[in-house]
């Protein structure tokens, strides 16, 4: 058993009529450090459930959750919420901004939400910073003060990944972050991320049926109904 | 912190809020105005029916006229804080009102009321009371446009020196203007001056320190007087137009007594009028000189009742208490010990009596003795206990030797008809007191409509409930964002509770400002208004005021209101933030 990031019959269950729905069947996974790990499936196999409830978002009917041997499912709801800040970085599908906020207040929100009440303006100035930074180095130095609805799916998906980062979280999660991209831009998205896992040693794990992109990473597991079929 | 800072920008991206904090304002505003208008008018009836009362009001125990009260009040203008006082008798009288016929004579009257008469001796009243400042002379009237004259024409140095002397000597205005307006026509005034070898100024200085003339009355059987503004009308002639007693018109008192072979009568000469803007007291005080109603009640030397004035109305307590001082410890005690040995082998009637003593014993209870007197002050509960230990004494029957013994030492009930060379029970009471059901009355009527007016608040509360709802509607999605970075369930409920809280503030704010911009020009506000609609919206003649009264000193009305309008706005945002922060992040993402 790593010492990372470990499932442990990880099932999902919602109640429909006479019979439960049940969208994952005990799942069991390890998520080593620095390993590049995709999920690949068709649609409604249960990756995006299974990657909600490793980052925190969901709740699992049954198993374990643990991240260096600490069990996630015995913390309070306080405690996920602070984990869900600086432990997990989440890349969604569909973006997922904040529309009244620009480009770089986006990225920033993280680091305000993690901060405490006091050294408001002291942190404030550091996390708009580091911002900037991430912004810059995924290209969109000149886009800062825009909006979500001023940049273009490729933009916004750029932005959310430094959203992700900003506060160096332990584990990147995407949820099928080009689904909503053409293959170019999508492409460039993927690029970005195998960089990070390359060059920095971020873990991560990626839901996607992009196939070709799940060839390119460094590990792959395949579901279908709720189980884990291949490694 | 980002909190605020999300809950700022959805603010600003949603003008429903502006309906919210519009909302609070306007309840805001209303509240502050309504209350401040409401709290004028309340002082201006305290005012008013206090009227002619002072701070401190001395009496006997057993409301009947008692003597030597000149020795009595010697003693009070020594207590600190007391400036002045004056003794007054008053009582109930029939009054029938007769105006001067064209022929010269008075017919056989032409209305009949009953009222009130009080007699008072004026330079002391107009110092120990307002008594002045309710009092207008008709026969120095002329006097007084006169003096305006003066003041118009120039020349400053009268004025000065009036504002001076009054600012130095007297503290007011009233007395010397009443005054000067009896005694000071300009030609009389600069004769004297003349013939005195005075300078004007000087003239005028040394005239307002004589005292206030009644009026001259060529009848030695009349006695001027001053009549309430309502009591001196008689009705209405054939063209409607009111017709009052005037200058030279009778009025004469007759005795309310029981006892009807006595009963006595007195034409007095309506000099004046008296005008509180209480309809009570317009309508049935008739003041005449003390010595008059003194005679005319066959109480040479008596009065009923002695004004005091203090420096401040705060000071009562504290002037009471230092009446409750005179009484030395060791007089209390002796008292004491006279009424303990009452005890020993008496009826056992004596033991309820005893416990009722014990109660007189307590510290609010004193003797405030001096060769003749001796005053019991009391606070307000005890003097029934006081009435109760009396009744029982009254039902243990003159059988009792013991209860005739107590009779004689303490109360002295027999020994308060002065005359018998026995001492005196005194109440000492504040106006308050003695106008205590009023007070209360009008302080419930404000309570009340501040209860009314806070449901204002209540719609604004609704009206802000519902706004931060449709902004928690609509902001689903970014709920589920900002708990997928880590919002908390207090972050996010943080949110729409500062939401909530920033339009309380805001209204508040605002409401305040605009409450105390209309406060302050109110009567400008009338005016204009009233040029608009293009009739009185605030009649004088109903109001008896020139202007709309308002709250002087609002900080804590103010503040009260303020503060629950917020309060208000938090709770009505706690329902809506509550339901954001339970939604769960992973739906709320999915939220289209």
């Amino acid at each position: 058993m790593s010492n990372f990031l470990s499932l442990h019959e990880i099932t999902k269950e919602y109640p429909q009529g006479e019979t439960p729905l049940r969208v994952l069947k005990g799942v069991t996974l390890e998520v080593a450090k620095g390993e590049y790990l995709t999920i690949v499936g068709a649609s409604g196999a249960g990756k995006s459930t299974l990657l909600h409830i490793m980052g925190l978002l969901d709740q699992p009917t049954s198993g374990e959750l643990l991240f260096e041997g600490r069990d996630l499912g015995k913390i309070s709801g306080l405690e996920q919420a602070q984990l869900r800040n600086h432990l997990f970085g989440f890349v969604f599908q569909f973006f997922h901004l904040l529309p009244d906020f620009n480009a770089v207040e986006n990225v920033m929100m993280p680091g305000l939400v993690g901060q405490g009440l006091w050294g408001w303006t002291l942190t404030r100035r550091q996390v708009r910073r580091s911002a900037e930074e991430l912004l810059a180095r995924v290209g969109l130095k000149e886009r800062l003060k825009h909006r979500p609805s001023q940049l273009s799916g490729g933009e916004r998906q750029r932005v959310a990944l430094c959203r992700a980062l900003i506060n160096q979280p332990r584990v990147l999660l995407l949820d099928e972050p080009t689904g909503n991209l053409d293959s170019h831009t999508g492409e460039e998205i993927h690029e970005l991320v195998r960089t990070l896992n390359r060059e920095q040693g971020q873990t991560i794990v990626m839901v996607t049926h992009n196939e070709a992109a799940a060839r390119r990473a460094g590990r792959v597991i395949r579901m279908l109904d709720g189980e884990i079929v291949s490694c | 912190m980002y909190k605020l800072m999300v809950a700022l920008r959805y603010m600003r991206r949603n003008w429903l809020n502006l309906v919210g904090v519009a909302a609070v304002a306007i309840g805001v505003l209303v509240l502050i105005v309504v209350l401040s208008v409401m709290k004028g008018f309340d002082e201006e009836f305290r005012a008013r029916v206090r009227a002619t009362l002072s701070d401190l009001i001395v009496e006997n125990w057993y409301d009947e006229p008692f003597g030597n009260y000149e020795e009595l009040m010697a003693q009070i203008e020594k207590i600190p804080h007391v400036t002045a006082c004056a003794p007054r008798y008053e009582g109930l009288a029939l009054l029938t009102l007769r105006k001067k016929l064209p022929d010269g004579t008075y017919g056989p009257g032409q209305q009949r009321r009953y009222g009130e008469f009080l007699g008072i001796d004026l330079p002391r009243e107009v110092k120990a009371t307002d008594f002045a400042e309710y009092v207008r002379a008709w026969r120095g009237r002329a006097a007084r446009e006169e003096l305006a004259a003066l003041f118009s024409q120039g020349d400053i140095a009268i004025a000065a020196i009036s504002k001076e002397h009054v600012a130095a000597e007297l503290n007011s205005l009233r007395p010397e203007d009443l005054q000067i307006m009896d005694a000071l026509p300009r030609e009389r005034l600069t004769a004297w001056a003349k013939k005195e070898g005075l300078s004007l100024q000087s003239a005028f200085a040394t005239a307002a320190a004589t005292p206030v003339e009644w009026g001259e009355v060529p009848d030695s059987k009349l006695s001027p007087a001053f009549a309430g503004s309502e009591l001196l009308v008689i009705g209405q002639d054939e063209n409607g137009t009111q017709v009052s007693l005037g200058t030279g018109d009778q009025v004469v008192v007759f005795s309310a007594t029981d006892n009807f072979a006595n009963q006595t009568f007195r034409r007095c000469q309506v000099n004046g009028e008296f005008r509180s803007g209480m309809y009570d007291y317009d309508a049935r005080n008739i003041y005449l000189p003390l010595a008059d109603a003194q005679r005319f009640m066959s109480n040479e030397g008596k009065v009923t009742s002695i004004n005091i004035r203090l420096d401040s109305f705060d000071n009562a307590p504290i002037v009471r208490a230092t009446l409750l001082g005179i009484l030395t410890p060791d007089e209390l005690r002796r008292g004491l010990d006279a009424l303990r040995s009452l005890g020993g082998g008496a009826a056992p009637k004596l033991k309820e009596i005893e416990a009722q003593l014990k109660l007189l014993s307590s510290s609010e209870v004193t003797w405030f003795a001096t060769a003749d007197y001796r005053a019991i002050t009391v606070t307000r509960s005890l003097e029934y206990d006081i009435y109760g230990a009396l009744e029982t004494l009254h039902k243990t029957g003159v059988a009792n030797p013991a209860a005739e013994e107590f009779q004689k030492l303490v109360l002295q009930r027999e020994g308060s008809r002065v005359g018998r060379g026995s001492k005196l029970a005194l109440r000492v009471s504040t106006w308050e007191d003695k106008r205590r059901p009023m007070l209360r009355a009008v302080m419930l009527e404000r309570r009340i409509m501040g209860v009314i007016l806070f449901f204002v608040m209540l719609v604004a509360g609704f009206l802000i409930l519902s706004i931060v709802h449709t902004t928690v509607l609509s902001k689903i999605r970014d709920i589920g964002i900002l708990k997928s970075i880590g919002g908390s369930v207090g972050g996010i409920m943080s949110i729409f509770l500062l939401n909530g809280l920033l339009m309380g503030a805001v209204g508040s704010a605002l409401g305040t400002l605009g409450g105390m911009l209309i406060t302050k020009n109110i009567n400008a506000i009338q005016a204009v208004l009233e040029k608009m609609v293009g009739y009185s919206l605030f009649p004088q003649d109903i109001y008896y005021l020139d202007r709309i009264p308002v709250d002087q000193h609002p900080f804590w009305n103010t503040t009260v209101i303020c503060l629950s309008a917020v309060v208000v706005s938090l709770l009505a945002s706690a329902y809506p933030a509550w339901k954001a922060s339970r939604l769960n992040a992973v739906e709320a993402l999915r939220y289209e």
